[in-house]
Formats: C-alpha cells, structure tokens, sequence
C-alpha cells in the first residue's frame, strides 16, 4: 500500500497535466518559479513515462482478430503465454465455428493464422492459437479480486478497425463498477451472460470485443466484451463491461485442450428473506443436497463470498464451470455449517446455424494433445532439471504413514523406487504399484503409448489451485486420472479405481520440497471412495542415481 | 461528511491478494516478464468512499424517454434529498433505495422549475449525508469523478457506478431537452465524464477529494450540435434550493447571493406547438394582469421588448427574465396588419 497522500498527489498531478497541456506556456514558466510545481511536474511526467513504457509492453500481445481472408468486420484478442494461446469473445469468433480458423494481426504488420480452440456461449469467451509467430510475445495473467472501483486501467483492440496496420488502439479509464452483472440473450439468457462482471468508464467500442482490458502493472484482468447502449447508436457512452479474469481462468485448462465446458448451476435456487437468501428450490439426490442442503436452510456464504441477495447469488454462480467444487456455510435454527459439494451443469444455449461447439473436430483433437505436451513438460520442469530427471534411477523417501483411524499405530516408511521397476507394473497392479508406475512415467516422459493414452478432460480446482484434468487410459491396465496445476505442472491428485477393493483410491500431493534438485510432494494423502484412509509424510527424499 | 462504518469495510476489501498459482516456481517453459511495476493511484476510491453512503438509487414513474428511475444525493441527516426534476420526482411515492440496501418511500417536498430540481424526504433519523461544498474553487483541469446509477446496472446495496473526467469549462447552456428549451441560465459545470446517461441525472460531482460540487443535470441537447452535454449544476444552486437563503452553512457572503430575486410580472402567455422556435404570438392574456391594463390582446405577435427583437419564446422568456417589479416596459406588438405599442407597468409575481 502506498501512503493514501501519495495516492493524492498523483491524481492531482494527474490532472494538473490536463492543464498544463491546455495552457502550456504560462503555466511552464510559473513552474520554474515555484519549485513544487517543478517537482510535481516531474513526477508526472515519470508517471506518464511509465504508462506509455507499459503500452509499450502491452501492445505486441494484443491481436486485431478477423475472419481467414477478410478484412470485414472483425474483434480484438489478447495473447497470454509463449506458446500463443489468447483469450478473445466468443461472439468474435462464431462465425469461425465451422473451419475454426482464423486471421489476427499484430502490431508487427503481419497477419498470423490462429486456431479456435475451446468456446464458452454462455460466458462470451473463447480460446485461440496463434500459429507460426516467433517470438510469441504475451502479457501475464492477474487477478480480479483485487480490484478496487476507482483503479485505473488500459483496455487494447481494434475499434471501428481502425488499425489498417493491426497496431492497436489504446483507451485508458478508470473501474466505475466491480460485480455487475448484464444479462444474457436467447433461450433463457443463457447466452452471453456477463456476471460478477467489471464495468469501466474506459472507452470500449465495437471492435475492442475480445480484447484485454489491463491493470497498470500490464496483467490482464478481463475481457472487454459489452458495453451499454442508448439511443445514440454502437457506441461508448462511458459503460463498458469486461469479463472477469478469474471467471476466465477456470475454464482456461479445458479451452487449451480444445473442450467446451457449460456453465455451473448450483441445483437449488434461493430467494431473498432478511437481508440475506434461504434455499427455496432443491434438486433431491442433487450434490448439493446429498452434501446435507435443505428447503428454508440460509446460504451464508458461497465459495468464499458471503450473500446477501437472489440476484447476487445468481451473478456470482456464472462464474462457475460445470462441476466445480464449491464450500458454502449454511444456517439452519441459528447453527452454522459447513459443506462442501459439487456444481450441477446449465445447458449450452443453442447456437445459430447448429455448430455444436463440443462436437469433435481435427482442430480441437489435435490441441488435445498439443494440451497434454504442454502438461508433461510443465510438469517435468517442475520436478527437476531435464538431465537430472534423465539421470536419476530411482528414489529413496524415508518418513511414516499415520492413519486416519487413530487406533491404528503408525507405519514407518523407508522405501526405495526404482525408476525401472516402478514403469513396468503386473498387468494387474496394486494400488501402490499403479500409482508408482504413473508417477515415473511422467517423469521419465510417457513413451508414445502411454502419451496416446492421456487426453484433457476438464478443468478443476485442488486446493485453490486451478487444475487440468487429464484421464489415462492405458491399454491393459486401470483407466486413471491426473490433476495437474495449469499453470506451473505440479501433479496435485491422481485417482483410479483399484480392481481389487473396487474402491476409487485417491492420492492427493502436498507441501513440496526440493531436494538434491528434485521436486517432490512431502506429503501423500490416501483417500478411498472419498473417505480420508491414510496421510503419508516424507522426511527426507534421496535422488538415486 | 458523516460516514457509517460498514460502507467503508466492503471497500477495505481492496487490499493485494497474491494469485493463486505459485507462478515464482515456474521453469522455463513459463518465464516470468519484467513488467514496469506502476503502483496504480486511486484517489478515485477514496472520494468514491466518502460520497458513497450519501447516494441513493431512485425508483418510480416513468414513460418513454422519462426513465423511471435515477440518482438522489441525501443532504441532511433528517432525510432531505436532492435530485433532478422529472416525472419520478414531481410527486410522492418515489422508491429510495439506500445504500445499505434499505428501501424507503420519498415525500415530495418541493420542486424548482428552473433549477429543474426536486427535494424529496424520507423519513429516517441521523441518516449519512453529503455535505455541499465549494464548485468556485474547482479549476480549469482538475480530476472530477461524477457518481450515480446509470442504466441502473446497481440495484439493492450494490455499489453505484462511477466515472472519472476533468474539469473542462464553467458556462452557461444553450440547449434543449428533447423538444424544450432548457430554461436554467446559471452557470453549469461541464466535464468530459460521461453523464448524459438514462439513470445519471440527480448524482453527485465530486472533486478530486470526493467533495460535493454540483449535481448531475437532465440529460439535455446542446442547441447548435444536437449533442448531448456532460454538465452538472454547481453545489451553490442545489443549497440554494434545498435550504434556501437561511441555510446557516453556507458562508455570509454566498447566502446572500442566493437571496431569491423578486421576479417581474406581465402576464403574457406565449403560445406552445411543442417546437423550438415558436414565433412569439400572444395566446392568453391574465386578467388584471399589467399586459391586459396595457391593453395586450390574444393573438398579438410580439415585435420587441425594451428595444430588443423578440424572434421567438426563448428570446421573449429572457427579456422578461430581466424585468423587475416597478420597470415600465415598452413593448413593440404586430397586431393583424398594424403596428402597436404599449407600455407595460411590471409588478411583482402574484
């Protein structure tokens, strides 16, 4: 936090260049005169520096997005990693649905083919490729909880396409409004629906759709797609709206392997009662109502933010994908508790012209894999170096396993892997030998029958960390599925069916260490069918080899 | 400025939250990019925070272009609030939506033709409140951030919107509203926020420290352009019509400024067809009236006032704008093809 006078000064200077600009002469020589003034001045000036340094740094990431071979038309797009992925709306790039291909330009002059990968109908986003640009320059993602109304931010794109040579244009604003939320079209609104959404005061006009919409440390923080009309025709009259990054982020694991994941519903409504909402309608056998919901119980807080309107809890749910895991605090005869269950889905709104996007296609499989590369070489960057991984052979990790049952005494662990035992498992291998064999296959790299094995089936969340989903299905041996954070590779679960208890056995990673160059989970929980069986903690790891 | 505790701890919310994924530990596949790190001013919050509670979101009648709903600024702790005048304010009923969510009734108070101002009160006790400050010490370029509900995108206790400009221009109008002239000659404050929005009108202009200066005005057409103006009309107006020349907070020299002008009589209505330029024909003249002792007479065209060419209702509407009770008035009428004259003895408004 930066002293709230400083804040003050700087929005006073702020405006002081406005005036400066306006009567540039008179007041240039009071300044040399008036040795605040002169110091003031400066420090604007620094300010502005670092503004347009930011731009500067912003720009060659943001994408001016048409259809291949036209110039008609058209949207903005932001490129988010090294590996060209972007963000853009999914209202730009519908049109594309059949071949799902595309042309974007960049503020290098060219125009680059991109690929349309994962979609979102409902929330207006959508996942695109670009291909054969080197370098890939990008912008990092941040985070829009954080924000507070007032912050200043920078929004890129191609209004009125007005960038005949695909540099962008630049609009800078401030935050009017955090949480909104804006309605969404066709069937039952379930199409482009904006909720918990940002609203700037930032100009946004037709052709910024899909484009960035950046704090002053130049990450993105949402999506500019929508803003409010009047009588005075497509154009900005101060209310623009973008679609929160963090909404964004937990679709983003599916979309980069080509998936189109729904929406969450949460399998019960609520209405309004004392200032707060109580369950009026609840699905029977429903996750929510399985996790211990009832009729009249209050909702008091919703994953992680406390509610206190229908249309607040109807806002903030869209941001959900499918499936997700939630806790809420519920209130029940003045007593208070905790549950935790999963999202139900909402249907995909019905598209024009009946492009299914979740139907397959060439483009979407072959992201698909491209998505599992990028897993296995997030995550064998995260465990150790490459030629350490290809040394070692084997692993010894010393430490005790305490059961959850606290009549049992605790085990002792002292157990050395070795890496080619462990990859070659029986045909019918035990739990222990199963979770072994996966963990070294992905260290060692998966060799192409495992690798053709693995696909991206959805996206998650462990332990706050936003997670790829990827399901194993090894010919001759148990179908699997791995957890993998999306953004640095760490394998934080791994879950099978055992076939000889007939028990879904559950391996959650924690607190991990590196030691002698390797990166490894200190702590392994074992859960069967859900139920907490036993957590082992790791004293010391040895690399072998 | 009273400030009620609970506001202000949403708004402490603000605070940095880390990402969720260890990004420091990323390899190589995922470098991490020097960035300039600009710590982002936001003095937007704090005069958003200290004008907050005193902003009320407006429900009640509408029609057409007349949305049915709006902005208010609460200005006393008993409930008085000011907002712009439309179908919504002119009368009681008026649904106002607190910022704690709280839902109360408005009574009508009184209403200002020509400020196009209403003042409403809610019954409540030690309610927050903005206090009125000083527009004249607003200068050319200062930071003004304007509050209010546009398109009503706000609804319960969710945060109104706020939009950031600069200070442009202290001036007088020349517009109009739809089809009307916009009446009011005092000075505005125009700003290149924008305001001109369904639902923005009534709420607040604040400067850069979050002081009350002015009033977001009717969404109005400039005459020359046809565009829609950003304006607000200065603090000094909206105390002047909420309290009055008593109002004790306002410093000596401004109350008396605000000394309501005793305004002249004549007793000429102009006819109306609804459009902008309607020639200046008499269509009724009051009884005992000065006009009718005068010997005005319905259907007269008025030619001129005190030497000055009448061309239209506007122009006839400022020339009796200068008038005093007292003045005798020469005013030159087209009378079917005759030229008349007739002096006018102005008295005070009945």
């Amino acid at each position: 936090m930066i002293p709230r006078g400083t804040c003050i000064q700087f929005a006073r200077m702020m405006a002081l260049t406005t005036m400066l600009m306006v009567a540039s002469d008179r007041v240039l020589i009071s300044a040399a005169d008036d040795p605040d003034l002169a110091r003031d001045l400066t420090r604007v000036r620094a300010y502005e520096h670092a503004r347009v340094r930011l731009i500067e740094e912003c720009r060659p990431a943001t994408a001016c997005m048409f259809d291949k071979g036209s110039r008609a038309g058209g949207g903005s797009g932001v490129v988010i990693d090294n590996k060209g992925y972007g963000l853009t709306n999914f209202h730009v790039i519908a049109g594309m649905m059949k071949d799902r291909v595309g042309e974007a330009g960049f503020d290098d002059g060219n125009l680059y083919e991109f690929d349309v990968l994962g979609v979102d109908p409902t929330g207006d986003v959508a996942m695109f490729r670009v291909k054969d640009r080197d370098p890939q320059r990008y912008v990092e993602l941040g985070s829009s909880s954080s924000l507070t109304v007032g912050d200043f931010t920078l929004a890129m794109g191609n209004p009125f396409l007005l960038a005949e040579d695909y540099v962008p244009t630049v609009t800078f604003g401030i935050i009017s409004g955090l949480h909104r939320y804006q309605a969404g079209a066709g069937e039952g609104g379930r199409a482009l629906r904006y909720t918990d959404c940002i609203q700037v005061d930032t100009s946004i006009n037709p052709g910024n759709s899909g484009g960035p919409l950046f704090d002053m440390s130049g990450r993105l923080i949402g999506i500019n797609g929508r803003i409010s009309l009047e009588e005075r025709g497509r154009v900005n009259i101060g209310v623009g709206y973008a679609i929160s990054i963090d909404q964004i982020r937990r679709f983003i694991p599916a979309w980069r392997a080509g998936l189109t994941l729904k929406h969450a519903s949460a399998g019960f409504t609520v209405r309004d009662r004392e200032g707060g909402v109580v369950v009026d309608q609840i699905i029977e056998d429903g996750p929510a109502y399985n996790a211990g919901l009832r009729l009249g119980d209050r909702v008091d807080v919703f994953a992680g933010r406390s509610i206190r309107s229908a249309n607040q809890f109807g806002s903030y749910l869209g941001v959900f994908p499918e499936n997700w895991p939630v806790r809420a605090t519920i209130l029940r005869k003045g007593a208070s508790r905790d549950i935790s269950f999963r999202l139900e889905d909402m249907p995909l709104p019905k598209m024009d012209g009946g492009a299914d996007p979740s139907a397959p296609h060439p483009v979407t499989r072959r992201a698909n894999e491209q998505a599992i590369d990028r897993l296995i070489r997030l995550h064998r960057n995260f465990c150790g170096d490459e030629a350490l991984l290809a040394r070692s052979t084997g692993l010894e990790m010393v430490g005790a396993r305490h059961y959850a049952d606290t009549s049992k005494a605790r085990d002792d662990i002292d157990v050395r892997e070795d890496r080619r035992d462990s990859i070659a498992p029986p045909p019918t291998p035990t739990a222990v030998e199963l979770e072994r064999a996966v963990r070294w296959m992905l260290i060692s790299g998966p060799t192409d029958a495992w690798r053709g094995a693995l696909s991206v089936v959805s996206s998650d969340e462990v332990d706050g960390r936003i997670c790829a989903v990827v399901r194993g299905t090894p010919e001759g041996q148990p179908e699997f599925s791995l957890w993998f954070d999306d953004m640095d590779g760490r394998l934080l679960r791994l879950s099978f069916l055992d076939r000889q208890t007939r028990r879904e056995v559950t391996y959650d990673y924690s607190e991990f260490r590196k030691e002698d160059g390797f990166r490894f989970p200190m702590v392994r929980t074992i859960s069967f069918d859900g139920a907490e069986y036993a957590i082992e903690r790791m004293t010391r790891i040895k690399v072998l080899g | 400025m009273k400030r009620v505790g609970r506001f202000r701890i949403c708004l402490a919310l603000a605070s940095v939250m880390a990402t969720l994924s260890g990004r420091g530990a990323v390899a190589d596949d995922q470098p991490v990019r020097s960035a300039p790190r600009v710590v982002a001013p936001n003095s937007t919050e704090r005069a958003f925070s200290r004008a907050w509670p005193g902003v009320v979101k407006l429900y009640g009648r509408g029609i057409g272009r007349e949305h049915g709903y709006g902005t208010g600024i609460l200005v006393s702790a008993d409930g008085l609030i000011v907002t712009v005048l439309s179908l919504l304010s002119a009368r009681d009923g008026a649904r106002v939506v607190l910022p704690d969510g709280q839902t109360l009734t408005a009574r009508f108070v009184r209403k200002d033709e020509y400020r196009q101002l209403a003042l409403l009160q809610i019954d409540i006790e030690d309610s927050s409140y903005i206090e009125l400050a000083d527009s004249s010490k607003l200068a050319l370029g200062d930071a003004v951030f304007a509050m209010g509900n546009w398109f009503k995108v706000a609804e319960g206790r969710e945060p109104v919107s706020i939009n950031r400009g600069i200070f442009s221009v202290r001036t007088k109008l020349d517009a109009r509203r739809l089809t009307q002239d916009f009446a009011y000659e005092g000075d505005v404050l125009m700003f290149d926020a924008m305001t001109s929005n369904p639902g923005a009108p009534g709420g607040p202009l604040l400067d850069i420290d979050g002081n009350c200066v002015g009033i977001i005005g009717r969404i109005v057409e400039a005459s020359a352009t046809n565009t829609r103006i950003n304006y607000a009309i200065p603090s000094e107006e909206l105390r002047a019509f909420a309290f009055g020349a008593q109002a004790t907070s306002a410093p000596a020299g401004e109350a008396e400024a605000t000394v309501e002008k005793k305004e002249g009589y004549v007793g000429i209505s102009i006819s109306r067809l609804g459009f902008r330029h309607v020639a200046p024909y008499v269509s009724r003249v009051r009884a005992g009236s000065p006009a009718e002792k005068a010997g005005v007479l319905a259907d007269d065209l008025i030619l001129a006032v005190d030497d000055v060419t009448i061309r239209n209702a506007k122009d006839y509407r400022d020339a009796i704008r200068r008038l005093k009770p007292g003045d005798k008035s020469r005013f030159v009428l087209k009378r079917g093809a005759r030229i008349v004259a007739v002096n006018i003895d102005v008295e005070e408004k009945p």
